[in-house]
């Protein structure tokens, strides 16, 4: 068999494979067997009837949106000799990193246990139970003693990590040289330069419409907006997964964008998704973890306190506190270089059998993570259904954000690319900002490891997610940091302190992200 | 089809490198490994496989066995085979790779010994070699293929519900550096 031959058979293998669990199979069979009764499907042509059912009814649709949903977020198979730690992260020293990292946080969350007297996890007391469960709607009038609990970590911590990040078979002289990097980041990634970075966001370029320039009041929306939103409402009639992923890399009209972002996502709200949402629930309100305590912390931190989410403060807690208990989310850690924290059974230790993860869904939150779910309450107001939509970007964007890897998406490539574009394309400034101890990264950092939630207006921080989901990429956010240095440039380079480097990039919420992108990307002289 | 693995004996690395080795500056570009069967009659290769490190290009040349009594020649069966598509970073540096039968430039019949040149022109490595090199000759024709690990032992599919407790408890040690 052909190389590419049998790699295709690998893939479809796989995909197969994990359909087969699924709700759509158990459906598409039960579909199937319903046929038989049509007057259309005949015995001699069975297959092609029931495929030509199929198609006609829609399912063939819903199939196809999943096996496209599959291929988006699985990483092609690897080398069959490959093993199972090679798919989460090829590079052995970044593996090792990672392994280290999550050691110290294993510690700290170990360390605030046994000082705090506070177990992992405890049964809640029918009483207690009751109480919770009134209170379900309304979590954020509780205003218990958080004073003795502290994030697990923080961005800036996690950047100190990626600082000292070092290729062992890389030349690291002490002395610099051309092999030393002038930013902060050391190893040597491959990112896109901007030649590839106008082919890879060809959509965004000066000759095609976009949402967030050209629908603006002072253009006629017979130009591009009254036809964009047609082509937007036939993706969702036709409920095409591939062509809505393609439709939104121009960006999103508002009222099509809960529903859009669903069929990229390939979400739908079925009973059992419902069904599944109400079992988490009852999880939370038979068991009390640790970890509620850092999620009611950082939600108190930092969604509260914003002026744009605060009032979906309840909703917070409703979507991140299941998400802890959630173990179908274990399934990412396949091609996520993190793993699982592990526990065992009081009694039990080293016993296999009495192993369980920490928390059930192996995600220990730290400082900002609910700032990930607060956007996406503006779109979806059903709770099972946002938690739906937040797991998914969670499992598909989010989780490379704050674990180190190789990925071209994870947040060392994208650190690398921010700090290799502003290096190559504002050399002065980069260089200005070395001098005076402002290295570029220490500022943009937090920016992307959350996504820029929190620090952009919430229409515009929208508007860069259409991009995210549009092309299945996290490189947007380097460029964009990027190209707010660009923008701030002049003031900038009259800075002379980190502190006042910071506070000209300190308010970004009068910033429209699509004029700033295109004309970083396609617009600037070079 | 089904491929049985050769054993083979690979001598050590040598550097070719203009100058003393020790005395020089720079580092050698470009690596040599020599690969034997000993005990092995001469056989037809089906495929090699190993584990890249930091190796940017790869050439083989094969000795073969040939029925008349001149002495057996070396030949080039790949030649400046990528590896890395980008020799100074990361990209390719340490991945599995697999090379077959009908990407050779030769025919692959009757092989006596291989040499693999290796070549790193990036001055930013300290090291480059291949790992856990392995050949494979036909074995017999049988219906099963070599299906990767994950495929015996496939990922759980959904769970119907989540697991919060083992035997009804969910009293936790502190959590375990594995």
């Amino acid at each position: 068999m052909l190389q590419e031959e049998s790699d295709l058979a690998l893939i479809i293998a796989q995909i197969v494979q994990k359909l087969k669990g699924s709700n759509l199979y158990a459906q598409l069979e039960r579909q199937a067997w319903a046929s038989l009764q049509r007057p259309e499907i005949k015995l001699e042509s069975l297959k092609e009837d029931i495929k030509e059912f199929f198609k006609i009814s829609g399912w063939e649709k819903k199939l196809q949106n999943a096996v496209y949903s599959e291929l988006n977020v699985f990483p092609l198979p690897s080398h069959p000799a490959a093993p199972p730690e090679h798919l989460k992260e090829p590079l052995v020293y970044m593996r090792k990193a990672q392994g280290s990292w999550e050691k110290r946080i294993l510690k700290s969350l170990n360390s605030m246990c046994t000082e705090l007297s506070i177990p992992l996890a405890r049964k809640r007391p029918v009483g207690e139970q009751k109480e919770l469960l009134n209170k379900w709607n309304e979590m954020g009038t509780d205003e218990p003693d958080l004073s003795l609990f502290r994030p697990v970590y923080a961005p800036k911590d996690f950047l100190e990590v990626l600082i000292n990040l070092r290729n062992p078979n890389y030349e690291n002289g002490d002395s610099h040289s051309f092999r030393t990097h002038l930013g902060l980041i050391q190893v040597p990634l491959k990112v896109k330069d901007i030649p590839e970075l106008k082919e890879f966001f060809v959509e965004l370029g000066l000759t095609a419409g976009q949402l967030g320039i050209d629908d603006s009041t002072q253009v006629p929306p017979e130009l591009f907006e009254n036809e964009h939103v047609r082509i937007g409402q036939k993706v969702l009639s036709e409920q095409d997964s591939a062509a809505a992923q393609q439709y939104i890399r121009q960006g999103s009209p508002t009222a099509l964008r809960a529903e859009l972002w669903a069929l990229i996502l390939n979400i739908s709200s079925q009973p059992e998704d419902i069904l599944y949402y109400e079992q988490l629930k009852t999880n939370v309100i038979q068991h009390d973890l640790l970890v509620d305590s850092l999620i009611y912390k950082d939600v108190k931190l930092t969604a509260s306190n914003d002026d744009y989410y605060f009032v979906f403060e309840d909703y917070l807690y409703q979507v991140l506190l299941c998400f802890s208990r959630d173990t179908s989310v274990l399934g990412h850690f396949a091609y996520n270089s993190a793993s699982p924290p592990k526990s065992y059974i009081r009694g039990k230790l080293g016993l296999e059998e009495y192993a369980v993860f920490y928390p059930p869904n192996g995600v220990i939150p730290f400082h900002g993570f609910s700032m990930y779910v607060a956007p996406l309450c503006f779109l979806y107001h059903e709770p099972s259904k946002l938690y739906q939509i937040f797991r998914e970007m969670y499992v598909r964007f989010f989780f490379r954000l704050h674990s180190i890897s190789s990925h071209p998406s994870g947040i060392v490539s994208l650190c690398l690319l921010f700090e290799t574009l502003l290096q190559t394309y504002l050399p002065q400034l980069f260089y200005h900002l070395r001098e005076i101890g402002a290295q570029p990264l220490r500022i943009s950092f937090k920016w992307m490891v959350r996504a820029f939630s929190g620090y952009l207006a919430t229409d515009q921080l929208l508007l860069l997610w259409d991009r995210i989901l549009g092309y299945n990429s996290l490189e947007i956010l380097a460029v964009l940091a990027a190209a707010v240095f660009a923008f701030r440039a002049v003031n900038l380079m009259e800075v002379t302190s980190l502190a006042a480097a910071e506070a000209v990039l300190a308010d970004l919420s009068t910033l429209k992200v699509m004029p700033l992108l295109q004309i970083f990307l396609f617009a600037t002289v070079t | 089809m089904s491929r049985v693995s050769v054993p083979c004996h690979v001598k050590g690395t040598v550097a070719l490198q203009v100058g003393d080795v020790r005395t020089s500056q720079g580092r050698p570009g470009v690596l040599v490994i020599d690969v034997t069967f000993p005990s092995v009659a001469p056989f037809e290769l089906q495929e090699i496989m190993f584990k890249n490190y930091y190796t940017a290009f790869l050439t083989i040349r094969v000795r073969q066995h040939t029925s008349t009594h001149t002495p057996a020649k070396w030949v080039t069966c790949l030649r400046d085979y990528c590896l890395m598509p980008d020799p100074h970073s990361e990209e390719g540096a340490q991945e599995y790779v697999s090379l077959f039968k009908h990407q050779m430039l030769c025919d692959m019949g009757k092989v006596l010994e291989l040499r693999l040149i290796l070549r790193q022109p990036s001055p930013l490595w300290l090291s480059f070699t291949v790992e856990e090199l392995q050949i494979y000759q036909q074995g017999p024709k049988s219906p099963s293929m070599t299906f990767p690990k994950w495929l015996s032992h496939p990922v759980p599919c959904e769970q119907p519900a989540p697991l919060l407790e083992v035997d009804g408890c969910y009293d936790l040690n502190l959590l375990s550096y594995t």
